[in-house]
């Protein structure tokens, strides 16, 4: 066999390709991994060197630290929330732009604005002007009818929601990649339905949404870990106020890693995390088999 | 009322809705634009008033003075180098390495791909010391290469956002391709490549605004401020126990806001027209 | 189609290389020897390559490289590199420079943070350099001893502040009281009531960080909260006083409402509400008032010290440094940093740039020099700080490790008993026992 026909073997050939994935892992990626692994049985404070302390970041996590069940409770809560919320939200906007219009360049834009301004600091203070009690949100419930005044963000059982409905309102996205999505299902197929005389109703669960599925996989899983490792919004707008019901599990891993200089907890906090991640990202893969529908299958 | 009447009406209301809505969407942009040319005192004493009492210019000037002489026009140019490189390595290298994960078969195939799954779930605060001792070592600290560099291996929100679009192309095609002489790198090439062309621009344009906003990576691999990015300059203008210069901060982050508004502009018309034998009709 | 792509890739990881190549070196500070030869210096036998760091905002960012400017000029052989950031920003990466050995050769430091570097050896001892390289002699013995530690010298104070009421004094007018230095709780109360009955403004004490108003309430008992690494106090009653005034607060409606307490945490002076008018006083330290007077222009603002508890035995008040400049230990230009630091210190010309950015300068003669020159809120500063000196006493040991989260902790009891979960009783003996454990924690 020649080196060309090697070359050309599927196997050889899958190798060559991912070969740059290998190299950038092992040369970025898996040392500190393992590192951080490592780091997760130690007491270590960063400006002196760690000390091994065995499983003790672990007991003391689960038996001894109320704020990690309460952010992790949070962190639940805020992502089984928000994930199908924003997605739902980001099909459907993506459905009605879809259709060319002249306008419809511009709408894109502009629904994928929110998206774009991310994490900013104009976000952080509108944010928390729209649902202060004499706010915005207030406001508009008033003039529909229902007189309000409930401060949103000091409000243990509300406050969680305004965070969820800002991860809404940035689904921009999620909708991008169904547009793109969208875009890639051959019109044939909708034309051979037309013929077939299948009403819109029929053409969006026979075609739109199972040729969507592998986008719409994509998403589910990108926005599980996103949302369990979300981070800017709890930092930059509630800092966990009030009474930590919007701490975000990584915002507590990072004061205790790098405020309460207690890096060796921290990076037990992240692996906790990532297995439980992980775990939840098998389960959807698993399940994927059965209702994800790929066309080179 | 005819038909072509209530398809009128109907094509009215769907754009005065989509209208109402795309400001909802656009307010906190709008006020921050418009606070830029708010005097500084004025931004939060007059918060509820989009229009500012007096239109200021001087919040631009100031802010694009930058600091210690180091004006706005070096960070741009700076955000601009790192986002254009670090994102033409990320599409072609995710597109090249998901091809791979998504066409051929190998040995431990779904151990790599796993693998790639998992680094996306380290935190980043976690594995930045270990991160950063490795870029010392290389000499890279002080220099654009570890906000660049790494992307040539492929990201895998790219990665694995191609392989979804390259599973969704029937495998005939590979197979009409494989005899008409075509090798695996040429099927990736000629049938592949034009094909996932939405991917690819889907994956440039959040490549680009992720290394846009990106300042964590860029505070700690630089170190001389005339090496600093958009992003980290921006932060620069509020220090919570000292002043904060919040109208020339809203100035300048207005302005760095364009070129991703630009660069989706103009990628987004691919996503629309993508390739003449695909893509959805009304 | 292929080459073009290869071509490409090929143009790009060029150029990334040649990034790469160009600033390879920026990492230790003494490998711009090669350099030294075309200087015109005659003193100078190489480059010494200083890196200074420093987080700050436009102002402190544009002076502080004009003085290192000057210095350059007036020393050839010397280059400064510069590094700045924002505060939080500053800190994440001070820890990782630290924890791969490459710090920066000088450091701003912060009285909350010296000592776990000094702790950790991270710092070097400038002692050596004292009454040589770096004069002290005009400097207030007070500014000299909050560098020391163990006896050896590892941060100059910069600038000197103190705990400050800022207030807004058409508010208290309108209100018909009076507010002087050392007044007592009770009669700020008084006050309070008052001025909330009259304007609709409320006040506070220190909610966003509560633990500089525990520390002060336990100084005026004649004790230090944080002592050997432990808490310097023997039980709850202590800290009682601190959570009992925002539960009064609450009751009797002067204290400011808790959504707006908790939107106002960590989001700057400018939408402080002082600023926003919603509160008519706000306890912090002396150095913010220029900002506060920046940011709210449309109020005349007046300074005191905050009110001192009733019963107090001791001088509640104290000076603390605003921040430091530091040396790395692993620094190979000591000396010359040392000689920087002087410049900082003791250099009148370059207070005329500086001005009080970083405070009240703690040189004497420096403070004579710029006084004509700085404006009407920097006067109010020096005249404060001038005045309160005979009501302080010795500055508290730096915190131990373990604080911060101390502190986050005391806000988190505090935040509870505002919003009425916890009696200010059970604040205190919550506070007193993780307290305890935190810092024991920590310690070992």
């Amino acid at each position: 066999m020649t080196i060309k026909q090697k070359l050309n073997r599927e196997s050889t050939a899958g190798y060559v390709f991912i070969l740059p994935f290998i190299i950038g892992f092992l040369a970025f990626t898996i040392i500190p991994i393992f590192f951080s692994f490592a780091l997760s049985f130690t007491s270590y404070d960063v400006l002196s060197a760690p000390k091994f302390i065995g499983i003790d970041n672990y007991v003391q996590m689960f038996t001894n630290d109320s704020k990690f069940w309460k952010s992790m409770g949070v962190t639940f809560y805020y992502a089984l929330v928000s994930v199908p919320l924003r997605l739902i939200f980001a099909l459907l906007v993506a459905m009605i732009l879809v259709r060319p219009s002249k306008a419809s360049g511009v709408y894109r834009a502009i629904y994928y604005l929110p998206s774009i301004m991310g994490g900013s600091v104009a976000v952080a203070v509108l944010w928390k002007r729209l649902f202060a009690s004499d706010g915005a949100i207030n406001a508009l419930l008033q003039l529909v009818g229902i007189p309000c005044k409930i401060a949103w963000l000091s409000n243990t059982s509300t406050a969680i929601w305004t965070l969820i409905i800002l991860a809404v309102w940035q689904f921009g996205s999620s909708m991008l990649i169904f547009l793109s999505g969208l875009k890639q299902i051959p019109v044939t197929y909708y034309e051979a339905a037309t013929i077939d005389g299948a009403g819109k109703m029929k053409q969006f669960f026979s075609i739109t949404l199972p040729m969507l599925t592998p986008v719409i996989f994509f998403n589910l899983v990108m926005q599980l870990i996103n949302g369990f490792m979300a981070f800017t919004q709890c930092y930059i707008i509630t800092q966990g106020k009030p009474l930590d019901s919007t701490l975000f599990y990584t915002v507590y891993m990072y004061q205790n890693s790098f405020q309460f200089n207690q890096m060796g907890y921290g990076c037990a906090m992240a692996w906790v995390m990532l297995l439980i991640v992980a775990l939840l990202t098998g389960v959807l893969f698993k399940t994927s088999n059965n209702w994800v529908y790929y066309a080179s299958k | 009322m005819n038909y072509t009447q209530r398809k009128k009406i109907g094509t009215v209301i769907y754009h005065i809705l989509i209208c109402f809505f795309g400001i909802v969407m656009i307010y906190p942009l709008l006020w921050m634009v418009m606070s830029s040319f708010k005097d500084n005192t004025e931004i939060f004493t007059n918060a509820k008033s989009l229009i500012p009492k007096t239109f200021e210019l001087t919040n631009y000037s100031t802010g694009w003075a930058g600091f210690g002489g180091i004006s706005f026009s070096v960070f741009f140019r700076n955000s601009f180098v790192i986002c254009i490189l670090a994102t033409v390595g990320t599409v072609i290298s995710s597109a090249v390495i998901a091809y791979g994960f998504s066409r051929c078969n190998f040995k431990l195939r779904g151990f790599w791909f796993a693998c790639m799954i998992v680094s996306m779930m380290m935190p980043f605060q976690i594995i930045m010391i270990p991160q950063f001792i490795i870029f010392k070592q290389l000499n890279w600290v002080g220099t654009f290469a570890p906000l660049i560099v790494p992307y040539f291996f492929g990201l895998p929100f790219g990665i694995f956002l191609i392989m979804q679009f390259i599973r969704g192309i029937p495998r005939e095609l590979d197979e009409a391709a494989k005899i008409d002489g075509c090798s695996i790198y040429g099927i990736f090439v000629r049938v592949i490549l034009p094909l996932i062309v939405p991917a690819l621009v889907t994956t440039a344009i959040f490549s680009f605004m992720w290394r846009w906003d990106d300042f964590l990576a860029a505070l700690l691999y630089l170190n001389k401020p005339s090496f600093y990015p958009v992003s980290l300059a921006l932060k620069m203008f509020s220090d919570p126990s000292a002043q904060s210069n919040w109208g020339s901060m809203f100035a300048m982050a207005s302005l760095s806001l364009i070129p991703i508004f630009v660069i989706f502009i103009t990628m987004q018309k691919y996503l629309v027209e993508g390739i003449s034998t695909t893509g959805m009709k009304d | 189609m292929k080459k073009r792509i290869l071509s490409i890739a090929l143009a790009c990881a060029m150029i990334v290389a040649s990034f790469a190549g160009c600033g390879g070196g920026t990492t230790t500070s003494t490998d711009a020897g090669s350099a030294a030869g075309s200087d015109a210096s005659q003193a100078a036998t190489e480059t010494k390559k200083i890196r200074v760091a420093w987080w700050g905002n436009q102002v402190r960012n544009d002076r502080t490289t004009k003085v290192l400017k000057m210095y350059e000029e007036k020393n050839p052989g010397v280059k400064f590199e510069t590094e700045f950031s924002d505060w939080s920003g500053y800190w994440d990466k001070m820890a990782t420079e630290a924890a791969a050995n490459s710090m920066p050769d000088i450091i701003q430091m912060d009285y909350q943070y010296i000592k776990q570097y000094v702790n950790k050896k991270q710092l070097a001892d400038l002692t050596p350099y004292v009454g040589k390289q770096l004069k002290l002699d005009d400097v207030s013995q007070f500014s000299v001893d909050v560098g020391k530690f163990n006896d050896k010298l590892y941060g100059v104070s910069l600038g000197v502040t103190s705990p400050a009421m800022i207030y807004d004094i058409d508010s208290v007018q309108q209100a018909g009281v009076t507010l002087k230095n050392g007044m007592t709780m009770s009669e700020f109360i008084d006050a309070a009531k008052k001025i909330k009955e009259k304007t609709g403004k409320t006040c506070d004490f220190v909610y966003s960080d509560g633990e500089t108003m525990m520390e002060y309430l336990v100084r005026g008992q004649g004790k230090v909260l944080f002592q050997d690494g432990k808490l310097g106090i023997d039980s709850s009653k202590d800290v009682l006083p601190f959570f009992q005034l925002f539960e009064d607060g609450v009751k009797g409606g002067y204290l400011t409402s808790a959504e707006d307490l908790d939107a106002s945490v960590g989001t700057g002076i400018e939408q402080g509400l002082l600023v926003l008018g919603k509160q008519w006083e706000v306890m912090t330290t002396s150095n913010q008032l220029s900002a506060y007077a920046a940011a709210a222009k449309d109020k005349k603002l007046g300074i005191v010290t905050w009110p001192v508890g009733d019963n107090d035995t001791q001088k509640a008040m104290f000076l603390k440094p605003s921040m430091y400049f530091s040396v790395s230990a692993a620094s190979k230009n000591v000396e010359e940093c040392a000689k920087v630091i002087d410049f900082f210190t003791n250099n009148a010309e370059a207070y005329e740039t500086l001005l009080t950015d970083r405070g009240v300068p703690v040189s004497n003669k420096v403070q004579e020099a710029i006084k004509p020159k700085v404006d009407e809120s920097s006067k109010q500063l020096f005249d404060y700080i001038s005045a309160i000196e005979s009501e302080c006493s010795d500055t508290n040991p730096p915190p131990p490790a373990g604080m911060t989260e101390v502190a986050t902790l005391a806000h988190n009891l505090t935040e509870q008993v505002v919003y009425q979960k916890l009696t200010a009783q059970q604040a205190a003996d919550q506070f007193f026992t993780q307290a305890n454990a935190i810092l024991k924690k920590a310690a070992g």
